[in-house]
């Protein structure tokens, strides 16, 4: 879907946009407008200009804030500092945010939201890892990582861990495909053992994730 | 296709708060000017996501030729709600902390101009017969584009939010200087004139020449230099920054903004157009050539 020169584009049209996940002709048609339209223009500009990372204390919702959006603004609150407490603790989670559900095991989607649900949610098969399979020995080059597609996942995160568990790179690739190279703006792993695994994600949420895989580079 | 009322039972206010209200608020900073205010359009946002069912977030699907982020769709999401706040709040509108500190003739023409979308000539004349404040039309070109100039993306932001409301449009069009050669494409072009629309400008489009090759030259260009020149030009955005919206590097985004620039001034010396015979209010109208009303 594409809009005409006048239409502004929808919220998930400019989403998509703003995520870079356009073909150029529908980006095209995005920018047609955005030349023409200076309200629209201003708001990607700022969109863009101003994600930067949620870190600062600054940008911590205020307690009471919190609870007044939990009860809905427009009602009188009456709290008790029970309750205010419980809000303190429901920020410190919301600052956790997105780490928890990261964290959350394998395979095992969030069931908790339907916004945030994939239309295949409850028969999620895990991605399996396709190449270099369990204990292959590879090159340290040109290294390229396979796997099956997961239907829904919108892209998938591929993790190269060291043995003892750290994080060597972390690969993105978009719906669609089932392998990524090695970027070629990083150091190629050291000779060793490795681990691999990727996970399946659709609308900023883990589907599922694959076992994982080790091998050795060489 | 929206969820139906049956898988949308488990999604509550509660779980989706949990996740996003760090999010919201940290996007509702953008948008407003002061921390109260912040926390003002946190509340509205959160008021109006959560109303009917949270429909609004529920119009939230995988696209498959419009792949996104939920947390991106999120932030379109609260960036348009935002507008509604503002427009809820225009008779709160203040001004910038910045104009405060503005000399007296810059924070009228402020108000005049900028804030309530004034042409310059007009401001100028208000600021003679209502304030004794005398201007060349010069100086007070030269002033407003400092003063649009010197708007942050989201002090700019605001103001057209709330421009758009029914109101004339802002409308800054330094493009005609530099198609037409008085200010050097090479350079920095951030300091620009500023000319304004007249109050029916489509008459005066019909009735130069000029206005209407400098149409088409401009609706002649790809979408993507267009874009280049509007946030080079009309936005007064330096290249990293124009090219952070675009998701190019400052360089590419140079490139197609000379290329655009190019072609206008090509398309203009071949039509044999001077300077003289075009009218620049004509110019905001020419970009505006396919905006519509929301």
């Amino acid at each position: 879907m594409t809009p005409r020169a006048g239409a502004h584009p929808d919220e998930i049209l400019t989403a998509a946009y703003l995520d870079g996940g356009l073909a150029p002709a529908a980006r095209d048609s995005v920018e047609a407008h955005l030349a023409s339209c200076d309200p629209c223009r201003a708001g990607v500009t700022l969109l863009r200009s101003g994600g930067g990372p949620a870190t600062e204390d600054a940008d911590q919702v205020p307690s009471e804030l919190l609870v007044k959006a939990r009860t809905g603004a427009a009602h009188p609150l009456g709290l008790s500092s029970r309750a205010l407490a419980a809000a303190a603790a429901i920020l410190l989670l919301c600052a956790a945010g997105v780490a928890a559900w990261r964290l959350a095991p394998a395979g095992e989607p969030r069931e908790s939201s339907v916004i945030l649900r994939d239309p295949a949610e409850g028969s999620v098969v895990p991605p399996a890892p396709v190449s270099p399979g369990s204990a292959a020995v590879i090159p340290r080059v040109g290294i390229v990582f396979a796997w099956t597609s997961v239907p829904g996942a919108d892209r998938y995160i591929i993790t190269v861990l060291g043995v003892s568990g750290e994080t060597i790179a972390t690969l993105e690739a978009a719906a669609g495909q089932t392998s990524a190279r090695w970027p070629s703006h990083l150091d190629p792993p050291p000779p060793g053992p490795l681990i691999w695994k990727v996970r399946a994600v659709s609308l900023d949420r883990t589907l599922a994730e694959s076992h994982p895989v080790s091998l050795t580079v060489r | 296709m929206p969820p139906s009322e049956d898988n949308a039972a488990p999604a509550t206010w509660e779980e989706f708060l949990d996740a996003y209200a760090g999010t919201i608020f940290r996007l509702s900073r953008l948008f407003t000017g002061s921390y109260d205010e912040r926390m003002d359009l946190f509340l509205f946002v959160c008021e109006r996501l959560q109303q009917d069912g949270m429909r609004r977030l529920r119009t939230f699907r995988y696209r498959p030729e419009a792949p996104c982020r939920f947390s991106t769709f999120l932030s379109v999401v609260v960036k348009n709600i935002a507008v509604d706040f503002i427009r809820s709040r225009e008779h709160r509108f203040r001004p910038f902390r910045s104009v405060a500190s503005l000399d007296a003739a810059d924070q009228l023409l402020f108000d005049y101009c900028v804030r309530d979308g004034r042409t310059v000539e007009e401001s100028r004349l208000l600021l003679e017969r209502r304030h004794g404040i005398r201007l060349t039309p010069d100086e007070a070109s030269r002033r407003a584009t400092a003063l649009e100039v010197s708007l942050s993306s989201s002090q700019r932001w605001r103001l057209l939010s709330r421009l758009a409301l029914g109101r004339r449009p802002l409308s800054i069009d330094p493009v005609a200087e530099v198609a037409l050669g008085s200010v050097p494409s090479s350079g920095e072009p951030r300091e620009v004139p500023l000319p304004r629309r007249e109050d029916d400008p489509e008459r005066l489009l019909a009735s130069r020449e000029g206005d209407r090759v400098l149409q088409e030259a401009l609706e002649d260009l790809g979408p993507r230099e267009r874009l280049a020149l509007a946030l080079r030009y009309r936005d007064a955005l330096p290249a990293k920054a124009a090219g952070q919206v675009m998701g190019l590097s400052a360089g590419e985004v140079q490139k197609l903004a000379a290329q655009g620039l190019h072609a206008v001034r090509d398309k203009l010396r071949r039509a044999r157009i001077t300077r003289a015979d075009i009218d620049k209010s004509a110019l905001p109208l020419a970009w505006r050539g396919t905006e519509v009303r929301r």
